[in-house]
């Protein structure tokens, strides 16, 4: 097996009297798309505003490049290289394509105040830099023709697209993406399947939530199939596929009678 | 695309050249002296659209950083006896001591909690200026406060600010600095991240972004500017009174800025020119004029949600386009 690049150890999450997660233990390696399947209300998305420390664990501990990054602050975590889309495509609506993208990039996050305020020539070259990054960014996914339109105007499918931009601009190392497929057609899955394996091919690992089953069968270099917040099973996407539990539990007898046909 | 820029800029240039022989063409002293307050107006707003504007944080006392600043300033002057010169960033420093401080707890609150919050800071230092007797001279206020001391320039040259005239060129240079300085911030890259906090702090945090970090620190400035607009309001007045720290102040800021366009760069300006000179025309209306700044906010707030600047800028591109299918 491959480097591992974050480390789930025994996390336990509780609302209230509410079990979401259960002593759930994994690994997601470097490289790698690595998919997270389950029935609504699996805690699938809780595991994601875990690792990303929008939500505070009960137990356990996360480990990112092996460092611990439980307790930190989402912006801290995101830092260190952990992007995240949301289940809600989240963008700047109000703002172009062009200012999303350059809204997003580690050099705002870094801009100093003062040079920013009077003008200096090392905020003016950075800013140079990032509107070019912005025009490379849109390029790649695939919205070059929309950059100066307004992101809350643009179809469903280019906001997720955008949306994957945003977390792909703050230069990641590891990206949650959050349904990213989520309504949107057959048409707009192909180019975001396209766009999440060419952003897979330059080197950033990619955690995935989905439905869709015909695209996580698809793109998923290894799954795991959480239900009432815990580990069903885990393994490559033919193994997950033949798993009693999984098909009963939710890929449904259809899927798995197709299965059996096929 | 560059002759919209040639355009843009021979408008500023043309406009700075008008702004700098205006008291040559206006010479009462009645029209002057409005001028010069509606430059003090036009500092504070475009301080206060820096919170609300760019940083989306509804800040309701800001009237009052505008009195800390005025307080101060005077104060440093009139008891501790500080040149003008060296009482006006002292006074700036101090109110932004104050915005940081109150910041930091107040900005940890989300959705209405910060503009209550902030309403509620407004009223308590307002009688904390109107009844501190000793400091503050309470009800009475501060009088006799005196002009900027004059400077010497070579060749026995001195200049005074005993005229309204020099005070407008005082506020001028001051308001100039104000909005290249505000002007130039926002359109950075560190501008942006407030833009990026204004937009929606939870995507922010995950991009990387200290909101609360963005937050405090454009809380600070903006109250520093505030304090810059309330230090020259005492020195150009003379007196003090604790109506210069009242709440109203606060709304009347939050009025020229949404009339004028929130979130935009002119948007402060035309407010803080225009309200205050409305003000002057409507003063015979007494109190009626509030129903009628309420009635205008309404039909501003349901129809031009950008203000002034944004309808004018909304206009703009519709002829353009109405050309463009010429």
């Amino acid at each position: 097996m491959s480097e591992i690049l974050l480390k789930v150890e025994g996390v336990t999450k509780d609302f209230g009297g509410l079990r979401a997660i259960q002593d759930l233990e994994f690994q997601i390696p470097k490289g790698k798309i690595f998919s997270i399947i389950g029935p609504n209300g699996s805690g699938k998305t809780t595991m994601f505003n875990l690792i990303t420390g929008f939500l505070p664990v009960t137990e356990g501990e996360i480990l990112f490049k092996g460092e611990k990054i439980t307790g930190l602050k989402p912006y801290e975590i995101s830092r260190k290289g952990i992007g995240r889309t949301f289940q809600l495509t989240t963008l700047f609506g109000n703002h172009t394509v062009l200012q999303n993208l350059i809204i997003s990039q580690q050099a705002t996050r870094e801009a100093g105040l003062v040079s920013s305020m009077f003008g200096l020539n090392s905020a003016r070259q950075a800013e140079k830099k990032a509107l070019k990054r912005a025009h490379e960014l849109a390029e790649f996914i695939g919205l070059g023709q929309q950059k100066m339109a307004l992101a809350g105007a643009l179809p469903q499918g280019a906001q997720k697209q955008l949306s994957i931009g945003l977390a792909l601009a703050a230069n990641p190392e590891l990206m949650l993406l959050d349904e990213p497929a989520g309504g949107v057609n057959l048409e707009e899955v192909g180019v975001l399947i396209d766009l999440i394996t060419r952003i897979r091919d330059s080197g950033v690992t990619i955690c995935l939530i989905e439905h869709k089953m015909s695209m996580v069968m698809n793109i998923s270099d290894r799954i795991l199939a959480l239900n009432y917040g815990k580990k069903v099973t885990e393994g490559n996407p033919t193994e997950v596929g033949r798993n009693e539990q999984v098909i009963k539990s939710y890929l449904g007898d259809k899927y798995a009678a197709a299965r059996r046909s096929g | 695309m560059l002759n919209g820029n040639m355009n843009k800029w021979i408008f500023y240039i043309l406009l700075t050249l008008f702004l700098i022989i205006a008291p040559l063409i206006i010479t009462g002293r009645y029209p002057q002296h409005i001028m010069v307050m509606c430059g003090i107006w036009v500092i504070a707003s475009l301080a206060l659209n820096l919170i609300l504007g760019y940083t989306g944080q509804l800040n309701l006392a800001h009237g009052t950083f505008f009195g800390i600043g005025a307080y101060a300033t005077a104060l440093l002057v009139q008891k501790a006896g500080f040149s003008f010169w060296a009482a006006l960033p002292l006074g700036c420093g101090i109110t932004a001591v104050f915005g940081f401080l109150t910041g930091l707890p107040t900005l940890r609150t989300k959705g209405h909690y910060f503009p209550i919050a902030t309403m509620c800071l407004g009223i308590a230092i307002y009688y904390v200026i109107a009844r501190w007797e000793d400091l503050t001279g309470g009800a009475r206020g501060l009088f006799g406060l005196p002009r900027p001391d004059p400077i010497p320039l070579p060749f026995g040259v001195v200049i005074s600010f005993e005229s309204t005239v020099a005070c407008y060129y005082l506020v001028l240079f001051f308001v100039f600095v104000t909005i290249l300085i505000l002007s130039r911030l926002v359109k950075s890259l560190a501008g942006v991240r407030l833009l990026a906090v204004r937009g929606n702090e939870d995507l922010a945090q995950s991009l990387g972004i200290n909101t609360m970090q963005a937050k405090v620190l454009s809380f600070t400035l903006s109250t520093l500017f505030a304090g810059l607009a309330g230090g020259l309001f005492g020195a150009y007045m003379g007196t003090l009174m604790a109506e210069q720290a009242h709440y109203l102040l606060s709304f009347e800021l939050l009025i020229n800025v949404m009339i004028g366009g929130v979130g935009t760069l002119a948007g402060p300006i035309i407010g803080g020119i225009l309200l205050p000179i409305l003000g002057e025309i409507l003063q015979p209306l007494a109190g009626f004029r509030l129903i009628l700044y309420g009635l205008v906010l309404i039909l501003v707030i349901q129809f031009l949600p950008l203000g002034i600047a944004g309808g004018w800028r909304a206009a703009g591109m519709y002829w353009s386009q109405r050309r463009g299918r010429k």
